[in-house]
């Protein structure tokens, strides 16, 4: 069953009130009743939103272990989260409408250059809804993994490890389990949706981070704008990937550091940075120290000290202490997940089993690597690296030297404004000294965003006295605005809007599809119940999930060099022998990617041009059923040896060997 | 007299100085990224040439391949 794009939306927006309801009580339990001070409605309610979804993932991940994660279990556990959603909503609608009127009002009283950056800052959120909604297509890593393990876990009602991408399933599954439970609802590709309510309340949290710096409307207009204008925010909300979860989770993590000290908010930051690091592993990097430090000048700034250095030392361990637990408590069952499956409960910061081949990353070679660091702060903002996944927003990079500019505050060490940015720093550059060579914004993206906050503290101060610098106030909002449509333009495409606009609505126009696709349909249509496909290819999101759940295994391609692919099939002598391995492996189709894995036409001596394969055991035929670009799909017929066809047909073989003879 | 009179120009020269090197640093980073990002620039004939210019290739170790 696949629900068309206004239910999937209808679906969605159930889902998120789930999240919100379950958040909200279970944000109430934490937060207690001995807090000094709660945040805004709005925060409050984004904050509740953040922690019933990352709520809701262990959830599934410990009912997909129950081998009980059924659309009914989903969808009985949604509709009650969406009953108590509605019944918190009585509860807090007057206060949150109270609150919007009031953004409303300080809107009419901007001045019109003002009310057009909150305005593209709307039509930039709203945008990227139409993108992620009208986009049926994910793409990249999302169809590698990030949606193709969704896909496994939803069809099979239990969580089953992708084969080929075993180490990429160790890791925290959070915003993966989101699509997960959306896909037993009856959603494909539509599942994405639910990336923009998380992005939505992410950006809601930041402009709450600047409120409690002490900046205005304005500054907390452009913090807003900040993350989507980062096209390393921005291409993960709509592409499938699951970065977004980490990224507000994160964010939440600080926003509740930066709350007056109480239990309650040390439970919450405690639960979003456990769950935070569990949804991005990278982000233990930036807030495990970023944290610690936010504890420790925290305590600095109560006004009751207690007496003694010892007493002060014991109070912030304390804190630590609680910190730690409730995040090993919210890590639990991803942790219980790693346990169970692989063994290794520590996973992915501590493999008890070898080398971890998970955080000993390194993207790029010595020299690459200094110019990168040495480029700092451009490489982020500017560069076009492999794997860097889009940078962050030009507007930081714009506006943070005209935090210059600013008033002295009264008290350094007392200034939140001063506060937050060091500790964003601070993550920052642990970042760059743990792993330099890996220059990708969206791996640390909640610190870069408190980068963002002396930024718009900067325009703001200089836009409210612009009689010293009408200039500078000027050429800054104009920065803005055109970067904001710069932006836009950049990351809705319109034509592409177009074109599935149409398809939506009148279903007689082809829908777009690209050759792996197509290629992957074109083994579904052919493949028996439970066939083995061998996925020369990186992207598997497309075949059924029964073939899914049978493609080759990294033990099956990669040993014995765990970092070559094809290690193991290479290891053979010739063709023949390769052909006999995947025979023997119970293969019977191949999809093969030649963007990615052009090798293997070499190593199965299979020709680009005619798709036909040159080298075969007697007993095997190879048929070609799809070629479109370099990407191919062939069927593997195993026939007696006398039956073998002198005259092979146009994509089928050609020069068969005997078996015996090669491997 | 001539120093207490010469002190609010000086001021404002500062100020001016300051302030020129901060629009200048605006517009210079501002362009760049006009020009890195818009469709209006990277898709015309010298835009590519441009974008292949500054492009730095790097050895980049994926980790499947």
């Amino acid at each position: 069953m696949t629900v068309s794009l206004p239910v999937a939306v209808l679906i969605v927006a159930a889902y998120t009130l789930a999240a919100y309801g379950f958040g909200s009580w279970l944000q109430s339990w934490l937060f207690g009743q001995d807090s000094v001070e709660t945040p805004s409605e709005w925060t409050w309610a984004s904050s509740a939103f953040l922690l019933g979804q990352a709520a809701l993932a262990n959830l599934w991940l410990l009912i997909s272990l129950t081998g009980t994660f059924w659309g009914s279990v989903v969808g009985t556990i949604v509709a009650v989260g969406a009953v108590v959603a509605v019944f918190e909503l009585r509860r807090s609608f007057g206060p949150l409408s109270r609150e919007l009127r009031d953004v409303g009002r300080d809107w009419l009283s901007e001045s019109i250059l003002w009310k057009l950056v909150a305005l593209g800052v709307v039509a930039l959120l709203f945008g990227m809804f139409l993108q992620v909604a009208a986009q049926p297509l994910p793409s990249g890593d999302a169809e590698a993994y990030y949606m193709a393990q969704p896909k496994l876990i939803a069809a099979e009602g239990r969580f089953v490890p992708l084969p080929g991408y075993e180490i990429l399933a160790i890791m925290g599954l959070v915003g993966e389990m989101h699509w997960s439970a959306l896909m037993t609802l009856g959603l494909e590709a539509h599942v994405r949706i639910f990336a923009w309510p998380t992005a939505l309340a992410a950006a809601i949290l930041l402009a709450g981070l600047a409120a409690r710096a002490g900046l205005g409307r304005r500054a907390q207009w452009l913090i807003v704008a900040i993350p989507f204008t980062s096209l390393g925010f921005t291409q993960y909300v709509w592409d499938g990937k699951t970065d977004t979860f980490g990224t507000a989770l994160g964010i939440a993590a600080y926003f509740w550091a930066f709350r007056p000290v109480s239990w309650g908010s040390l439970r919450l930051m405690g639960a979003f940075a456990g769950i935070a690091v569990m949804a991005k592993a990278s982000l233990i990097v930036p807030l495990g120290p970023g944290l610690l430090m936010a504890l420790i000048w925290n305590d600095a700034l109560r006004e009751s000290k207690p007496a003694t250095w010892s007493a002060r030392l014991f109070g912030i361990a304390g804190q630590c202490l609680i910190v730690t637990a409730v995040a090993l408590v919210a890590a639990g069952p991803q942790m219980l997940k790693n346990s169970v499956v692989f063994g290794e409960p520590l996973a992915p910061f501590v493999s008890l089993s070898g080398p971890n081949r998970v955080t000993e990353q390194n993207w790029f070679g010595p020299e690459a690597t200094r110019y990168i660091v040495l480029t700092y702060p451009f490489s982020l903002v500017y560069g076009k690296y492999p794997m860097m996944g889009g940078g962050v927003s030009p507007l930081v990079l714009m506006f943070l030297p005209l935090a210059l500019l600013l008033p002295r505050p009264e008290s350094w060490y007392r200034s939140r404004l001063v506060q937050m940015s060091l500790i964003g720093l601070l993550g920052v550059v642990v970042w760059v000294v743990v792993r330099p060579s890996i220059l990708a914004p969206r791996y640390i993206f909640p610190p870069l965003m408190l980068l963002g906050l002396p930024a718009a503290a900067a325009v703001e101060e200089i836009c409210r006295r612009p009689a010293k610098s009408r200039a500078l106030a000027a050429l800054c909002v104009g920065g803005i605005l055109m970067v904001e449509v710069v932006s836009f333009r950049y990351w809705i495409n319109i034509d592409q809007l177009l074109v599935h606009a149409k398809h939506l609505y009148r279903p007689g126009v082809p829908e777009p599809k690209h050759p792996t696709r197509e290629a992957c349909e074109a083994v579904n249509a052919q493949a028996p119940p439970e066939g083995r496909v061998l996925m020369a290819c990186f992207y598997r999101y497309w075949l059924r999930p029964d073939l899914l759940r049978l493609v080759d295994r990294r033990d099956e391609v990669y040993v014995p060099d765990p970092k070559r692919y094809w290690a193991k099939l290479e290891s053979a002598p010739n063709a023949v022998a390769r052909w006999n391995r995947i025979r023997d492996g119970g293969f019977r189709f191949v999809v093969v990617d030649g963007d990615s894995h052009d090798r293997f036409y070499d190593l199965f001596a299979i020709d680009r041009a005619t798709c036909r394969a040159l080298e075969l055991p007697s007993d095997m035929q190879v048929e070609c059923i799809y070629s479109r670009y370099k990407v191919s799909a062939y069927r593997i017929k195993i026939v007696a040896p006398n039956d073998a066809s002198p005259t092979p047909t146009p994509a089928a073989t050609a020069r068969p060997v005997s078996r015996s003879s090669s491997d | 007299m001539s120093d207490e009179l010469s002190q609010p120009t000086r001021r404002r020269t500062r100020r001016i100085v300051v302030h020129g090197l901060l629009a200048l640093w605006v517009l210079a980073t501002l362009l760049i990224h006009c020009l890195l990002t818009d469709k209006w620039f990277y898709g015309s004939a010298l835009g590519y040439r441009w974008h292949r210019a500054v492009y730095v290739r790097c050895d980049a170790k994926s980790a499947y391949q």
